[in-house]
């Protein structure tokens, strides 16, 4: 039941308690499953709307999401190169809800109560559900001194995307662009590569500034995708690329990175635009609702039903499978949840083998992209999703193109085209 | 005490509630949707409409729906006690139906919230795919009669109307709705948030903070009902829809001057203006310790509902779910992503909805053989003969120009 009691409904309860048999038998009434969706991003917009699809009347869904319009951060760094706008990345939830009857509620879900099954919004208010699907997306682990305002990550995009375009734009030549990538996992493995190659392409054959220089600091060991095709962009580009360098600290106002090399001394690069781009967790909500393990939220992937409570599913970049965490795959990831869900509450169970797959287009200049992708298969005796093994596939998966091409640019609209639709209308 | 005349008036209605069983014909002359239409709301035309007909003392007749429209009407005078009514509202969607007696006079106008009741159900969402008669409806004429605590004209709970079901009408038994937050069968518009005796959609200054809701940065529901404005196809329920309305929230800027976001359309910024948000937020919470400080009180009474009665709040029982588990519909559904909802694509890539399950399967095995298509090779490899089979005949269902399933 809800919080904020009136005294209407207060008077009609002790009415029903004290002496009208007839209206408590009409409490017990079965009411319809109300599933409540937490974030409405790749993962969130997918799961209710398969929900409605799949169930229609016979499910009441409600997402709750702070923002009205989404902003995809898929095909975000071509804002940085001048070929999209963040308003063609936007999405509005007016005309999804409408042809779906889904519950639109902006706001934010600031607790989540296991045992009563009710979650609290920063509003105040509170609202009950039978399932509880989060897919919040992912939050940053701090770095000293790092001020987002003025030293973007852009890694969810919108303002911060256009916040690192406007820094970019006004480089002139000679002036140096540093980025870092964090520690794996974090979302889209090929992006932060993506991001280096755009950006060196833009300095150097739209604004034509052969002296600018772009410097890469990587935590990990080594460019952890397609590592040929961006290696050899890197080649290309001239990229300067620092693998095993840890982000100690940054001065936002000076543009300043402080880090080490391999566990060496603390080293210290000036950028003229710097894009800390920082280690990433579960959203906050998974971790004020005791949800994670270390930083992600464990989760059966059958059903994505957290292995530390009852139903509550989580889904997309905050879950811990091991999958990467992708907006294609949260897509995925959302129909199997929501096949599990309507499973479960006709007291079915899931499918005991889903398959799951994972497609990233990476744009590496303004007119050439490179592709990667998986299928997973459930594995029962890990009781873990990992690649389906193809031995007939020469390479096995990950697949990967054989280089960047024009055709696999034009290629990554339409992929984009029906992701973006089969997600969000 | 007072409590107890209150509670003795209450049952009164109460019994004359149980009394009020009206078995409701089908009208199938007036039926204007045709037979055969989904129960799926997903697939509802919006513009169709189904009719609600009954017989009520003289009244005003209003339905809030969950798309944020409203429809209203009188009843009409034919000299006798009991004027019939008919409303419109529209076909496959959610709303509540509220009844004003005395409706033109403020002092002695008795609001009047509906539920249903039918086959153990009971709830104030109907949903109509057929046209519906209530029958006669007792509502109350005598001001002094009704249960109405914070004197704000609206009874204190709602007035539950007994049905026998014709085919094509549900009552729905939800445990949030957005027209209804709290629950109590009082439409929001009907609640009193601040208990100052004049409900919501009446009161200029619903928080009682001296600031007008119209001048609030948070208002972003200008009726009240629960439906925000940029959802609501009748943001300042004037009977018209937004996109007829050129004046629709009361701030005497045509739509197209306005740069409120009071539309059904949604203005481009919306959600990358953050600092704003966070502002709107901290109103937002502002608003809600007004409406806790009357919460404690309910709180403690509540706990002691819970303890005399220990099950009522336990023994929620869930609806089964319409769900079928389709072989390779969720498989199929992983084609999605490149291919389209159900197989139709946006964009230049191919449709698989209209294939037969042969195409489908003959294209599969091409794609593992050669490597025309690398990606599409790729993913080939990732599903078995049967997989492939089975998401090849779920595509084969559906037909090449249905867009929605
Ligand atoms: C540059 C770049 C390129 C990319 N390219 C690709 C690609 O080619 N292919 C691919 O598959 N993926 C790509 N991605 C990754 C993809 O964008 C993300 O993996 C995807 O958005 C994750 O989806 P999600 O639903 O988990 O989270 P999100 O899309 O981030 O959505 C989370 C939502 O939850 C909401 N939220 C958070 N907390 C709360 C709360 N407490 N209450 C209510 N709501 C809340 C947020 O407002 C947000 O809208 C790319 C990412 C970047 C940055």
């Amino acid at each position: 039941m809800n919080a904020k009691f009136t005294r209407r409904s207060l008077l009609k309860a002790i009415v029903a308690a004290t002496v009208s048999p007839v209206l408590i038998s009409s409490v017990n009434a079965a009411t319809i499953p109300h599933i409540v969706v937490v974030g409405a991003g790749f993962s969130g917009a997918t799961v209710a709307k398969y929900l409605k699809l799949w169930a229609g009347s016979s499910v009441q869904v409600t997402i709750i999401e702070p923002n009205s319009t989404y902003v995809s951060p898929i095909l975000s760094n071509l804002v940085l190169n001048h070929q999209k706008t963040t308003t063609d990345l936007s999405f509005s939830y007016v005309n999804y809800s409408q042809k779906y009857s889904i519950n639109m509620v902006h706001d934010k879900v600031s607790h989540i109560d296991k045992t009563a099954k009710t979650i609290s919004l920063e509003n105040g208010q509170s609202i009950p559900y039978d399932k509880l699907i989060l897919a919040p997306g992912i939050e940053f682990e701090a770095v000293s001194g790092h001020d987002f305002t003025k030293v973007p990550h852009a890694w969810q995009a919108g303002e911060q995307t256009n916040l690192l375009k406007s820094q970019i734009d006004a480089m002139s030549d000679g002036d140096s662009f540093v980025m870092s990538i964090p520690a794996s996992p974090y979302r889209c493995p090929p992006g932060p590569y993506e991001r280096a190659c755009v950006v060196a392409d833009y300095l150097k054959n739209s604004k034509g500034f052969n002296n600018c220089t772009v410097t890469v600091l990587d935590e990990n060991a080594g460019i952890i995708v397609e590592a040929d095709t961006f290696g050899a962009a890197f080649n290309e580009y001239g990229i300067n690329y620092i693998p095993d360098a840890v982000v100690s600290s940054v001065d936002s106002d000076n543009k300043v990175v402080n880090f080490s090399i391999d566990g060496g001394a603390i080293q210290s690069l000036a950028a003229t635009t710097l894009n800390i781009i920082p280690n990433q967790k579960a959203g906050n909500i998974v971790f004020s609702a005791g949800l994670n393990s270390g930083n992600w939220a464990p989760v059966n992937p059958l059903n994505y039903e957290s292995t530390m409570a009852a139903d509550i599913h989580i889904i997309g970049d905050s879950q811990g499978t091991g999958m990467p965490k992708a907006g294609h795959i949260g897509n995925s990831e959302a129909k199997i949840c929501a096949d599990a869900v309507l499973r479960s509450l006709n007291g079915l169970q899931p499918d005991p083998a889903p398959k799951t797959n994972s497609a990233c287009y990476s744009p590496v200049s303004s007119s050439t992209a490179t592709w990667l992708t998986i299928v997973y298969e459930y594995n029962s005796s890990t009781q873990s999703m990992q690649p389906v093994s193809v031995p007939n596939l020469s390479g096995g998966y990950p697949a990967a193109s054989s280089g960047a091409s024009t055709r696999n640019y034009n290629n990554m609209f339409n992929w984009a085209g029906n992701l973006f639709s089969d997600t969000f209308s | 005490m007072e409590l107890n005349s209150k509670v003795e008036k209450n049952l009164n209605k109460f019994k004359l509630t149980q009394g009020l069983l009206i078995s409701s014909l089908p009208l199938l002359l007036l039926s204007c949707t045709g037979s055969g239409s989904s129960d799926s709301d997903s697939t509802t035309n919006n513009d169709s409409t189904n009719i609600i007909t009954g017989l009520v003392p003289g009244t005003l007749i209003e339905a809030f729906c969950a798309d944020g429209s409203y429809y209203k009407t009188n009843s009409i005078d034919n000299n006798t006690a009991e004027h019939p009514f008919s409303l419109s509202i529209p076909s496959g969607i959610d709303c509540r139906l509220v009844m004003t007696t005395n409706e033109d006079n403020p002092v002695t106008r008795i609001i009047t919230p509906i539920n249903f009741s039918a086959s153990g159900t009971e709830s104030g969402l109907i949903n109509l795919t057929n046209n519906l008669d209530i029958g006669y409806v007792p509502l109350e004429l005598e001001i002094t009669n009704i249960v109405d605590e914070n004197s704000d004209n609206v009874v204190d709970s709602p007035l539950t109307i007994a049905l026998s079901l014709p085919s094509g009408v549900t009552i729905k038994s939800v445990s949030y709705d957005l027209l209804d937050e709290d629950g109590d069968g009082i439409p929001n518009v009907y609640e009193d948030d601040d208990q100052d005796g004049i409900h919501n959609s009446d009161d200029d200054d619903d928080d009682n903070n001296g600031i007008s809701d119209d001048d609030e940065p948070d208002n972003k529901d200008n009726d009240h009902d629960g439906i925000e404005d940029s959802y609501d196809k009748d943001d300042n329920n004037d009977g018209l829809k937004d996109e007829e309305d050129n004046e629709d929230n009361k701030d005497g800027l045509k739509d197209e001057d306005d740069n409120s976001i009071d539309d059904i359309n949604k203005t481009e910024n919306d959600g990358e203006d953050e600092v704003n948000k966070d502002e709107d937020e901290k109103d937002e919470d502002e608003k809600d310790e007004d409406e806790n400080s009357e919460g404690n009180k309910s709180d403690e009474v509540n706990q002691e509902e819970e303890q005399n009665n220990p099950d009522t709040s336990e023994t929620t029982q869930l609806q089964a779910v319409s769900y079928e588990v389709i072989s390779g519909r969720l498989l199929a559904s992983q084609c999605a992503q490149c291919h389209g909802t159900n197989g139709h694509s946006v964009t230049e890539w191919d449709s698989l909805a209209g294939e037969s399950a042969n195409e489908i399967i003959e294209e599969m095995r091409e794609m593992k053989a050669g490597d025309e298509d690398p990606l599409m090779q790729a993913q080939a490899h990732g599903y078995s003969d049967e997989e492939i089979e089975a998401l090849a005949n779920w595509f084969a269902t559906q037909s090449s120009n249905s867009h929605d399933d």
